[in-house]
């Protein structure tokens, strides 16, 4: 899990509604070339504040909120988005 | 020769999924427009004349969401085609591009692309009424310097700006040639382009942070997503929705059917011992008074997945449901089309273009036509209240529910053995932006659920009409003299043909009459319901209302050796027969359309049928073989 630059996947795995917040800064992506071009044009791009919300039930996809909005990504999903963790 | 059938100006709606832009469509054409729009996405995409009231000769065609013009699904290469092909109309040179309010960030992405296309364009703000709310002020100078075009704030809720909108769209230059198909963007360009707007939007907002906007639905969201409470509200909603299909209906159905009877005994009272007034009451007022029952259900469905798509939930149910459709292949962007399948596999299958993976399509829209849809509800409702006559209402009920699920249930089934057996190829995609939470329209809501009713009737009216022609006449010729009604059904034209074929149903626990029902069902589900109503309405008192007098004639209805041919195994075997079959013209043809495939279209229809066919065999004799009748 010490591979740098981490993706998204690593920023947590909590649940949602439990307490505490994780935060990064998208860095770069990598990986399928379709689902990282729809990221992008979805409006994730280097730079942006990331946050995660958690997991939804069954092992779901997980939830992260980029500024007025939050978005659904399954585990392969968020693995093509790279970050420093703030 | 050239023929300007159209000489109204064209003007296109393009906006990223939940920008608001359908409901800026229904304020500009007063939501008065012709096409299949269905809960969860603009399906085609809709044109309509602009409301009087603007006083604009414009027509406004919404297409479905896209965040690019460099399309990944079906649905965002229709909106491609809709602004650069058209046949019908004149070529697409005006577009309101909406955008998000509390989106800009990520939304001017696609406005910078249909500007970069050279299309010309208003900007339209949406989400105005939240962004005041939150005390928030737009600096739209900076936007229209950028775009080089005229931007409007809208305010979704009360239709402000909308007036602003139209008037800038008359003073908009357009450019003598055509708008141009872009590249593909290289991912440099993307970041590059980001960047530029990123700062664009912070310049837009000021000091202000948009995020906030999305507060108070981050706190529903604790709720509604939570890991074991979300679960929970995920099964009242859907459980909600589908048992007030029951509850709520019941009142408005018995009214009527009341009204159907009260026709029924008027016309055989005003002109009695006529063979006309005998067709017009026991032929086509029973027949239209079967089905037209069932509106209220049909209604109350879709108006329920209405409230959840207008309001944001969908696509909350979706995420929660991801997860246990990834093991039978699929994705929680099934969800919608799947539950939309129980109202109508025409509308579901349309909306499977959401799907951007051809596999997770293909897969869905072979199971779409097992879920239990609005025209399955009359043969379920009547099989149902035959079982369970004189019990309590909730026994059926129950077992409604039961169906209901276990269509989703052999839609599982059906997916996950195809999923082992098709090919693994490309890759299954999510990825979904969870809307803000907003109140639905009620309005609008209530006018398009109504719209949607009154089509599922004229849909089926003429094949109802049709049926009980031939059905009525069929069992009333040639000795409609004859006063004994079980002779005159059993030497009628339709009774020596349904011999004919008895032993093709004889399996299935039932006789000619429940087979020609069968076969009339081919035509559309429901007909089935109105078929039985004629061929056992035959000798109805008055006393009853037409539901209850069927009722009693099928518990009275004879196989022809003597023993009864409604039981538990023969009505069970019907439930399944329908459960399975694919009877439904619209459907198919629906399926060749949109896979683009005969055979596919082909391959559902004989294997449902007949696989539907054999284990309802199998059922009937097998319950018989336990011992129930």
């Amino acid at each position: 899990m010490s591979s740098s630059p981490t993706s998204l996947l690593d920023l947590s795995t909590n649940s949602l509604g439990s307490a505490g917040e994780t935060r990064a800064r998208i860095t770069g992506f990598a990986g399928e070339v379709s689902i990282v071009e729809r990221l992008q044009e979805m409006g994730m791009h280097h730079g942006m504040i990331v946050q995660c919300l958690g997991r939804t039930p069954f092992k779901g996809p997980l939830l992260y909120r980029m500024g007025a909005t939050v978005v659904a990504l399954r585990n392969g999903e968020a693995q093509c988005i790279l970050i420093q963790t703030l | 020769m050239h023929t300007n059938s159209n000489p109204l100006e064209i003007v296109a709606l393009v906006g990223a999924p939940n920008t608001g832009k359908t409901t800026l469509y229904n304020w500009l054409t007063n939501s008065k427009f012709k096409t299949v729009n269905y809960p969860g996405a603009t399906v085609e995409y809709a044109i309509g004349a602009a409301a009087e009231r603007l006083k604009a000769d414009y027509l406004f065609m919404d297409t479905p969401g896209t965040y690019s013009l460099f399309p990944k699904s079906s649905d965002e290469e229709v909106t491609l085609r809709a602004l650069y092909e058209h046949h019908r109309h004149q070529k697409v040179k005006k577009v309101i591009c909406v955008v998000d309010g509390s989106q800009l960030e990520r939304n001017l992405m696609l406005a910078e692309q249909i500007h970069a296309a050279g299309f010309s364009m208003v900007l339209v703000v949406t989400m105005s009424d939240l962004l005041r709310k939150n005390g928030m002020k737009l600096d739209v100078a900076a936007l229209k310097n950028k775009f080089n075009s005229p931007v409007v704030l809208f305010d979704g809720v009360l239709g402000e700006g909308l007036m602003k909108i139209v008037d800038e769209l008359k003073l908009l230059k357009v450019e003598e040639k055509d708008p141009k198909h872009l590249k593909t963007w290289s991912a440099e360009k993307i970041q590059q382009q980001s960047e530029i707007l990123r700062d664009l939007a912070a310049q837009a907002y000021g000091h202000v942070d948009a995020a906030k906007i999305y507060d108070p639905t981050a706190r529903i969201d604790r709720w509604l997503l939570h890991r074991f409470l979300g679960l929970l509200f995920f099964f009242l909603i859907m459980s909600t929705l589908f048992s007030s299909i029951f509850w709520l209906a019941k009142p408005f159905m018995d009214m009527i059917d009341k009204g159907f009877t009260w026709t029924a005994s008027e016309i055989l009272l005003l002109m009695p011992n006529s063979l006309f007034s005998e067709f017009l009451a026991h032929g086509l007022v029973a027949s239209l008074g079967a089905v037209s029952v069932f509106a209220p259900q049909i209604f109350i469905l879709f108006f329920g997945i209405g409230i959840l798509e207008s309001s944001g939930y969908l696509a909350r149910a979706a995420t929660l449901i991801d997860r246990p459709f990834s093991k039978v292949g699929l994705s929680g962007r099934s969800f919608v089309p799947i539950l939309s399948g129980f109202a109508c596999a025409v509308p579901a299958m349309m909306a499977t273009r959401n799907i951007s993976s051809k596999r997770d399509r293909w897969i869905t829209n072979f199971i779409i036509p097992l879920m239990t849809c609005s025209a399955r509800l009359p043969v379920y409702a009547l099989l149902l209240s035959f079982l369970f006559k004189d019990q309590p209402a909730w026994k059926p009920g129950v077992i409604l529910a039961l169906l209901y699920m276990g269509s989703l249930g052999i839609g599982a089934v059906v997916a996950a053995m195809l999923n082992k057996i098709l090919a693994k190829s490309e890759i299954s995609m999510f990825m979904m932006e969870l809307p803000l939470y907003r109140f639905p329209r009620w309005r609008v809501l209530l006018q398009q659920s109504f719209a949607r009713s009154k089509g599922y009737l004229f849909r089926a009216g003429p094949f109802i009409f049709v049926f009980a022609v031939i059905i009525w006449a069929g069992t009333t010729f040639p000795n409609y003299s004859e006063e004994n009604g079980a002779v005159k059904m059993e030497t009628s034209y339709l009774g020596r043909i349904g011999h004919a074929v008895e032993p093709a149903f004889e399996p299935m626990g039932v006789d000619w009459r429940v087979g020609v029902g069968l076969l009339s069902a081919f035509a559309a589900r429901e007909v089935f319901v109105s078929s039985m109503a004629i061929v056992f309405n035959v000798t109805s008192d008055d006393e009853e209302t037409q539901s209850q007098g069927l009722l009693s004639s099928m518990q009275k209805a004879q196989m022809p050796n003597g023993r009864l041919l409604f039981t538990v195994a023969s009505v069970s075997g019907l439930i399944l027969f329908f459960m399975i079959a694919l009877q439904c013209m619209s459907t198919f043809s629906v399926a060749v359309r949109e896979m683009g495939s005969w055979k596919f279209a082909m391959v559902q229809l004989v294997s449902f049928n007949v696989v539907a066919y054999i284990l309802a065999i199998a059922l009937v004799q097998g319950l018989r073989v336990i011992g129930v009748a």
